[in-house]
């Protein structure tokens, strides 16, 4: 029992120190892994970015029947189970489905889209909020001062951009730590769709506790990153 | 010489109901026109629909001889026009940024941004704070960085909407007299929401009186302080002494009217038998009776007496339930329910042109 616990705790260690290894030494695979996470979240939070910030402004600054219901909607999203969205996208993208003639099953770029539509609705929701919780008077101030409708836009988008790059940033956490929908519409094929999260799932199944642990740290190390990035942003942003 | 700016007629309808009844106004090149009333009277709503910020339910409003949405877009009289509000409403960013902006939006080259928000930093004395975030500035600093970035457009017609409300008393002052001074220099038409009427004397040259939605009396300030058009001008600008008799003679020009069991006389017009309102100017009635004969006078008892700086503001209930407040010096103060009389000239009686409709002389 004794000599059981203890080799438990020693193979756990020295996963720990052939996870440090792979990771100082550049292990190829490792690094290839890293690397399509953080192209294929990026990708996708970006694009996520540019649909949604338009997306949230307009919904902020319109004024038409269904409105509220449109934003429930976009709030729905917030929710949405990745699974259920690798779901969906499978069975749009399989061959004889209606999107099949892309091509797109286990490629990074069915992960994009999957990505994609998992955090827009948390930039649309970010940046709504964030529009409305301007002084409405600015509007009326920019537009005396003989601002544009665009120029207004470009004003408020500047004026919102602290609360802009909390959405990125909390829309990256959300789809750089997802499993469900990447494994599901990517299908965790090395050097190409394989990513953090997929590769822990995989490899913790294969009994890899070095490798899978090497992944864990990275992946807690980004989204550290991200998480201390956000609160820095929003310290800046904090009334003085 | 030709209105910069004129308004024919127009109101705004906020959920079906009027917040601003249709209402007219001008100024000239130079000129400042000040609109007064009470909280809630319209004011902003007034200043807004002029300058373009709120849609108008109807009417026109030209500047320079072109009416806005038709001869001229609205961009193009915004980019000629300059407003201050209440609150500073500045953007994130340096002071030297929000001066520049409305610059910015119009295309202005650098060079000539940076010039000339030098200059009207130095003005307004902000140039010490051009690289300060506004997060960082106190409510004074942030007023002067909202004017400079009005002033700097140097725009054909500025408009203020209560821009010293929110400063405290002495920064009120002190920004006052600056803009005053300014203006005068600049000679730009203005128009300035005000609730304070000291604020619009210092300032303006005319006014527009206002109250729930309606304007009441548009004329220079002199003529809007001496011959207020009805009670409720009178009232919103802080008159006391008005009250309610009948005339009962019109003798050669000198009318008489009763007030009370009191008879006072008027150089002005009245009908005989009709019921008045009208006003004693407070600064022209004085205790003690006067030996000459052409004056009116009128006995009563002294019922409080309030000290107001150098002055005393003394009551005197001359019958029920009038009491006529008036001013003396502190050194001649009567003391309380001291029997004295009021004495004023017919000149100090003044009726008003506009009289609330009335049956058999009660109030309709």
């Amino acid at each position: 029992m004794a000599s059981a616990n203890w080799d438990y705790w020693s193979e756990l260690g020295t996963g720990f120190t052939d996870a440090v290894f792979l990771l100082v030494t550049f292990d190829p695979e490792t690094w290839s892994v890293i690397r399509q996470s953080l192209l294929i979240s990026t990708t996708a939070t970006l694009a996520a970015l540019l649909i949604g910030v338009p997306i949230g402004m307009w919904i902020a600054l319109s004024s038409f029947r269904g409105r509220s219901l449109l934003f429930t909607i976009f709030n729905t999203g917030f929710g949405l189970p990745p699974v259920v969205v690798g779901l969906i996208l499978s069975i749009l993208l399989l061959r004889h489905g209606p999107l099949g003639w892309l091509n797109l099953r286990f490629t990074p770029a069915a992960m994009i889209i999957a990505q994609f539509i998992l955090s827009t609705p948390i930039v649309i929701n970010l940046t709504a909020v964030a529009i409305q919780q301007l002084n409405p008077k600015l509007w009326m101030q920019m537009k005396a001062l003989g601002a544009s409708r665009s120029q207004m836009l470009w004003l408020m988008g500047r004026e919102i951009r602290l609360p802009l790059i909390g959405a990125y940033m909390a829309g990256f956490g959300a789809v750089i730590s997802e499993v469900g929908a990447s494994q599901m519409v990517g299908g965790n094929l090395p050097g190409s769709t394989r990513v953090l999260t997929t590769a822990i799932v995989m490899e913790t199944g294969m009994g890899h506790y070095d490798r899978a642990m090497a992944y864990g740290i990275i992946l807690l190390l980004l989204v550290a990153v991200v998480v201390g990035l956000l609160t820095w942003f929003q310290q800046q942003d904090a009334p003085r | 010489m030709t209105a910069v700016l004129r308004a024919e007629k127009i109101s705004v309808k906020r959920a079906g109901r009027f917040t601003l009844e249709p209402c007219s106004l001008s100024i000239e090149p130079g000129e400042r026109l000040a609109i007064y009333g009470p909280n809630g009277a319209g004011k902003s709503t007034l200043l807004q629909a002029v300058a373009g910020l709120v849609p108008t339910a109807a009417g026109a409003i030209a500047f320079c001889d072109m009416t806005i949405g038709t001869e001229m877009p609205a961009l193009g009289y915004h980019r000629r026009t300059a407003a201050v509000f209440q609150e500073p409403l500045l953007l994130r960013g340096t002071v030297r940024h929000n001066v520049e902006l409305g610059l910015k939006l119009r295309g202005v080259a650098a060079a000539e941004r940076t010039r000339r928000a030098n200059l009207w930093m130095e003005r307004l004395r902000i140039t010490h704070l051009a690289d300060r975030p506004t997060s960082l500035l106190s409510g004074g600093e942030a007023q002067r960085t909202s004017l400079a970035r009005a002033l700097v457009l140097e725009p054909e017609v500025l408009f203020f909407d209560e821009p010293f409300a929110a400063l405290d008393a002495p920064t009120r002052g002190r920004l006052l007299g600056e803009l005053a001074e300014i203006l005068d220099e600049q000679r730009i038409a203005t128009l300035f929401v005000t609730h304070d009427l000291d604020e619009a004397a210092a300032l303006c040259q005319r006014c527009l009186v206002l109250d729930a939605g309606r304007p009441l009396q548009q004329d220079t300030m002199t003529a809007i302080l001496e011959r207020p058009l009805s009670r409720r001008v009178a009232e919103i600008i802080g008159m006391a002494n008005i009250f309610d008799g009948l005339v009962i003679a019109d003798d050669r020009g000198t009318v008489s009217i009763e007030w009370g069991d009191h008879r006072i006389r008027t150089s002005l017009q009245g009908t005989v038998g009709a019921g008045v309102t009208f006003l004693l100017r407070q600064e022209r009635l004085k205790l003690g009776a006067r030996s000459d004969g052409t004056f009116n006078e009128v006995r009563g008892r002294v019922q409080r007496v309030r000290r107001r700086g150098a002055l005393n503001l003394v009551s005197v209930r001359v019958g029920n339930p009038h009491c006529v407040q008036l001013w003396c010096e502190s050194t001649e103060q009567p003391a309380l329910n001291q029997e004295v009389t009021i004495s004023f000239p017919p000149e100090a009686v003044w009726i008003f042109p506009q009289q609330p409709s009335r049956v058999n002389g009660e109030l309709g």
